[in-house]
């Protein structure tokens, strides 16, 4: 198991390389060029021909592409990630900032979603084709369809604005310092990012419990007179939750890479806002390292999914 | 008074020359250290965070350096300027650096007197004239690149006379030195903390300024924190901390005001009937500004041709324009880019509501067809622009585009993302209108819209061996805008320049010259009351934005 | 047992009817929009600026005065457009890398996997917005971005249909009968790969739907006056406070339309690959 492990590892390095080709190239495309904007352009509109020169050298914009990527990529592995052209701020802090709110944004969304998606779901089956099923599988459907945006945009309109009990958005709570203020702010966002997450694992869990629920040895539980709920929780659970834990792990990724909705409606300081932001502001270098950093983090979850699916079946842990 | 002091100071002779002796000196003291005095805070002070709300990123926190007109609402928290505007749109000594200044040697000395005491932020010292003499001599140089070198092309230099006093060194007359000054090329930074931080690019991230606040945080598209500077010279801050946040969403924005979140926020068209509302929202509002409408690049066919260029305004109807995209909110222009009402503005109804410019799409379609005639174009005549992401200004476009289609013109644009792009695509010279606005705090500020000397509209500048020439009467024009220019800032008095400047709005409106200014833009400003000191005035200063410092946390 | 079995696959039955009306509805719509609109959906009339509903604008009007109904029903078209032309794309594309990947091996398909592998990783979203930034927002342009964010999973689930097709019999049998590789490919592999992938394309299309909306609520979707889903509910939520109606109508349509197609792809499942039944 280990090797397997280590080789899924190591398959991911020439990804990451060809990632953080493509995040090069698709910046260098944009339109737009970042040594005009930092040269500053006088009320007139004219720049100075020598100092926008000057810039483009010390960006390394009047290099060849192939050695501005191998400068850029020995940059990044040091850590010198460089300095906004908008802002003239270290990147580096910055990205960390709202990637530490992405992560605190998307663990939460995902806690929410594993703790409503699978006992909704274990629900579903249990009673199945009950009032309550029909209940759950309509909320999981619409979960699934609905857009964030919409609903978010709903909840503030309802929540913040008719109603006043949760703020507009924003974020500047700490989960340790001001608790109350921290669910406040996060309880809107958490709830629009999870439901789809929430919507897929109920129908996940009712499936692979209901599959579980026809095998023999329930069968053979059931008639040794054995309580309905021992029955749920020691043999059929256990069974059924590998794939709903598959899936839940995966989506870990998902989310990570999905804030982006959800922090542009609820105006957060996180990740995915930031590199849109940037996007459309042409901040080159934001939207390099933004979307260096994301795909990372996204390819570290699903090989961190990968890890847990291969510790918890047993059947391939001898390849 | 006097009574008083004849019978307890002078009762003797000796006693009396001593008393007047040392109140005369104090008096000197007093008249020479501040004939104006500081303007006192509103208010004492409350402490609390003042939270704000704003839609956009500024484009630099260093003033300086700033690009959006709206930048203002941002970098006056911390930033102040030699000579500030007020209220009325005049010089106010009670809120300047400089609490005097005298007109030297025919119009080509400035000498400016400046307060005492007035500390920088971050306890850097005291400012002096070493400081303002730096200050201003940025404005001719070249690193980081200043914006206003061609602004200012009347001023040489600035010289210290002695630790508080000033002297502006012009090349030629200029009567609108002033005006100029009322803005962010006279801001004042610490030249000490320029020099400590190593100089450009770490001053442009927190500069150190002598207003009420200072910036000591910035994440970008979230928000600026700015804390008290407790020397300030007018007085103790009245909040102990300032956060300014970026909130695009307009719903968001207005949401954040309603619950008390924010105390004061910048208002659009969409949110300002349902602030008026609002009986815990007080709704300021300050028009004439500046304007909203396009720009466009004359010397690019079709447009070099008036009768195209009047067409395209006759078929746009500003009535419907501002029910539509301003929830009639705004005011359709009757000028040029002053208003009417203002001493700087032309009075142009003729224009505007005559035959010349009136709504009036069959005659615009006429138009249109007689240039396509003569030009030997095919119908829909295609043109391109660009417009800014931003909602209002998407939809002005798309109102544009409705508009012409009916007079058989087909208009597609381009979207990007702010001012300095629109720029940048105009200078591709093959996009012939620009979505824009302008804010005109002072007639300088038209002229520099106008400025059309051969370094001024994109066509001169950039684009004449890229297809786009004048054509002889636009030339003519051209020429003639550019004398009066010229003459207006030979003028000593400003009466002077103000009159040759409606001749230049006059001459430019009647020709459709580089601007339409549709619509005149009125800025509107929500204050929460329940929470919000400061509320009960009117805040918004001449230059159509507020102050931060002007407001408190009510207790 | 069975009466709840019986009554589940009835649900499930209703369930797809309702989706294959949606469905067809939908397309329907959009072929039609010309006859079927009631007002021009582009040009504005500002007098009737935001509107509310009433006989003559049944859904009300936006800010620039235009039939929202009309507006939706054009939309339909470049939803439908870009979600169907989109997962097309990533078909083509998808196969084509799937197919070569899994039947030449080696070093080819190493380098296709770590180019899926990187594509897929990038968060879809912001790829597409990336991508739509550099090229500009032409539907075009937007269709082929939403292709090539699809293209991975295409040529996953080829690539491993095709390993495991390429040692069965009968594939052996052809090319011991010296078939070329392209012949193979096109008359034996694909037609067997295509049904995961005709289960999967359903859902893909309403993700594509999805994309599209939530690239037009960023701003940067196809661009105006052409209406779409997204782009309209942006704006309508913009004077929520004047015209909450608008803000309705075009998040339910959204709704319906991915709902449907994903009822759609669940249907298909159940009758192209009974393997799949009951795991989702």
């Amino acid at each position: 198991m280990q090797r397997y492990l280590v080789r899924r590892f190591l398959n991911m390095i020439p990804t990451l390389l060809l990632v953080s080709l493509g995040v090069f190239a698709l910046v260098r495309w944009l339109p737009s060029d970042p040594a005009r904007l930092l040269a500053g352009v006088d009320e007139s509109g004219a720049i100075d021909p020598v100092l926008y020169a000057k810039i483009k050298h010390d960006l390394g914009l009047d290099q060849p592409v192939l050695v501005q990527y191998g400068a850029w990529l020995a940059k990044v592995v040091r850590g010198h990630w460089g300095k906004s052209y908008l802002s003239g701020m270290e990147v580096f802090p910055q990205i960390m900032y709202r990637l530490h709110f992405t992560v605190q944004l998307a663990l939460t969304a995902w806690v929410f979603g594993l703790l409503l998606g699978i006992p909704l779901g274990t629900v579903s089956a249990v009673r199945r084709n009950s009032p309550i099923d029909i209940a759950v599988t309509a909320f999981a459907i619409s979960g699934i369809a609905i857009p964030h945006f919409w609903l978010g945009m709903m909840l503030i309109v309802v929540f913040a604005v008719w109603l006043g009990w949760l703020p507009y958005g924003g974020f500047d709570a700490s989960l340790f310092a001001a608790p109350g203020l921290w669910i406040k702010q996060m309880l809107l966002p958490t709830f629009v990012l999870g439901t789809g997450l929430a919507a897929i694992l109920m129908r996940q869990t009712r499936a692979a419990l209901l599959e579980v629920f026809r095998e023999p040895y329930i069968l053979t539980a059931r008639s040794k007179g054995l309580q309905e709920k021992r029955v749920i929780w020691t043999h059929a659970m256990k069974n059924s939750l590998l794939p709903v834990v598959t899936i839940a792990s995966l989506q870990f990724g998902t989310l990570i890479g999905g804030t982006v909705v959800t922090e542009t409606v609820f105006t957060l300081p996180g990740l995915g806002k930031f590199i849109v932001d940037a996007v459309l502001r042409r901040d080159y270098l934001v939207v390099q390292m933004g979307l260096l950093v994301l795909t990372v983090g996204v390819m570290l979850s699903n090989f961190a999914a990968d890890v847990i699916y291969t510790y918890l079946d047993p059947r391939i842990r001898y390849d | 008074m006097q009574g008083t002091f004849s019978t307890t100071m002078c009762r003797g002779p000796l006693r009396c020359l001593a008393f007047f002796l040392v109140w005369g000196a104090l008096a000197t003291l007093a008249l020479a250290a501040d004939p104006v005095p500081p303007r006192p805070m509103p208010h004492a002070p409350t402490g609390g965070t003042l939270n704000i709300a704003y839609l956009r990123e500024p484009s630099s926190p260093d003033g300086f350096q700033a690009v959006g007109s709206f930048d203002r609402m941002y970098f006056f928290t911390g930033n102040e300027v030699l000579v500030a505007v007020g209220k009325d749109g005049r010089y106010d000594p009670a809120e300047s650096l400089a609490y005097a200044y005298e007109v030297l040697d025919a119009g080509k000395r400035y000498r400016f007197h400046l307060r005492q005491g007035v500390q920088f932020q971050g306890g850097l010292g005291e400012m002096t004239a070493a400081d303002v003499v730096w200050s201003l001599n940025r404005i001719h140089q070249q690193a980081p690149g200043s914006r206003w070198s061609s602004l200012f092309r009347a001023f040489d230099r600035a010289v210290e006379v002695d630790p508080y006093t000033v002297d502006v060194l012009l090349n030629e007359v200029d009567a609108n030195l002033i005006l100029r000054m009322f803005d962010r090329p006279s801001i004042v930074h610490s030249r000490k903390h320029w020099e400590e931080v190593g100089g450009a690019a770490q001053h442009k991230i927190r500069p150190i300024a002598t207003g009420p606040y200072q910036l000591v945080d910035w994440q970008v598209g979230i928000d600026q924190k700015w804390v008290k500077h407790p020397q300030y010279w007018r007085g103790a801050p009245m909040a102990d901390q300032v956060v300014i946040k970026v909130i695009t969403e307009t719903r968001t924005r207005l949401a954040a005001l309603q619950t008390g979140e924010i105390q004061v926020a910048w208002l659009q068209a969409e949110q300002v009937p349902e602030a008026q509302k609002d009986p815990n929202i007080k709704v300021w509002s300050y028009g004439g500004v500046g304007w909203d409408g396009w720009a466009w690049a004359a010397g690019l066919p079709p447009l070099d041709d008036l009768r195209m260029r009047r067409a395209l305004v006759k078929a746009v109807d500003r009535g419907a324009l501002n029910k539509a995209i301003y929830l009639n909110t705004m005011q359709a222009s009757k000028a040029h880019t002053f208003p009417s009402e203002l001493p700087h503005g032309i009075d142009a109804k003729d224009l505007w509501d005559g035959e010349w410019l009136k709504f009036d799409p069959s005659a615009a379609k006429k138009l249109v067809q007689e240039v396509a005639r003569d030009k030997k174009l095919k119908t829909p005549i295609e043109l391109q622009g660009v417009c800014e992401q931003r909602p209002d200004r998407q939809l002005f476009c798309e109102f544009l585009q409705a508009a012409w289609e009916e007079i058989g013109v087909k208009f597609t644009f381009k979207i990007v993302a702010n001012a300095a792009e629109r720029l940048a695509v105009m200078e591709q010279c093959q996009t012939h209108v620009n979505q824009t606005g302008g804010l005109m705090v002072s007639p300088h500020d038209m002229e520099g819209a106008l400025l059309s000397t051969g370094t001024g509209n994109v066509t001169a500048r950039v684009c004449q061996d890229k297809g786009h020439t004048f054509s002889p009467a636009d030339a003519k024009v051209q020429a003639e805008i550019d004398r009066l220019l010229n003459e207006a800032s030979q003028q000593m008095e400003l009466e002077q320049a103000l009159n040759l400047y409606k001749k230049v709005q006059r001459l430019a409106l009647e020709n459709l010259w580089q601007y339409v200014p549709a619509m005149l833009r009125v800025n509107y400003i929500g204050c929460h009351i329940p929470t919000t000191g400061g509320c009960d005035t009117n805040p918004i200063r001449g230059d159509g934005h507020i102050r931060v410092g002007d407001f408190w946390r009510k207790r | 047992m069975e009466l709840t079995h019986t009554l589940r696959s009835l649900m499930r039955v209703r369930l797809s009817k309702f989706a294959a009306v949606v469905l067809g509805m939908t397309i329907l719509v959009a072929v039609l929009a010309p006859w079927l609109a009631p007002h021009d959906p582009i040009k504005s009339k500002p007098w009737d600026s935001l509107h509310p509903p009433s006989g003559q604008y049944w859904l009300g009007a936006d800010r620039l005065g235009r039939d929202q109904l009309s507006r939706l029903i054009y939309g339909a078209r470049v939803s439908l457009v870009i979600g169907i032309g989109g997962v097309g794309i990533a078909i083509g594309l998808g196969m084509f890398i799937g197919v070569t990947a899994g039947w030449y091996g080696g070093m080819w398909d190493e380098l296709l996997m770590r180019v899926m592998d990187g594509l897929s990783a990038f968060p879809g979203l912001l790829l597409a917005l990336s991508l739509v930034a550099i090229t500009g927002g032409t539907m075009v342009n937007i269709i082929v971005v939403v292709g090539i964010v699809g293209t991975p999973w295409v040529a996953r689930i080829t690539r491993s249909q095709v390993l495991s097709l390429r040692e069965r019999e009968f594939i052996v049998a052809v090319r011991g009968l010296g078939a070329r590789p392209t012949r193979i490919m096109l008359r034996h592999l694909l037609p067997n790969c295509l049904a995961p992938i005709i289960v999967q394309a359903s859902l893909s299309i309403a993700a594509a739907i999805l994309l599209e909306a939530g690239l037009s609520f960023l701003g940067v979707g196809v661009k105006p006056p052409t209406p779409t889903w997204g782009g309209m509910l942006r704006h309508a939520f913009e004077t929520v406070a004047q015209a909450p109606w608008l803000t309705v109508s075009p998040g339910v349509v959204i709704f319906l339309v991915v709902l449907a197609f994903n009822f759609f792809g669940d249907a298909l499942r159940d009758v192209l690959d009974p393997k799949l039944r009951g795991t989702r």
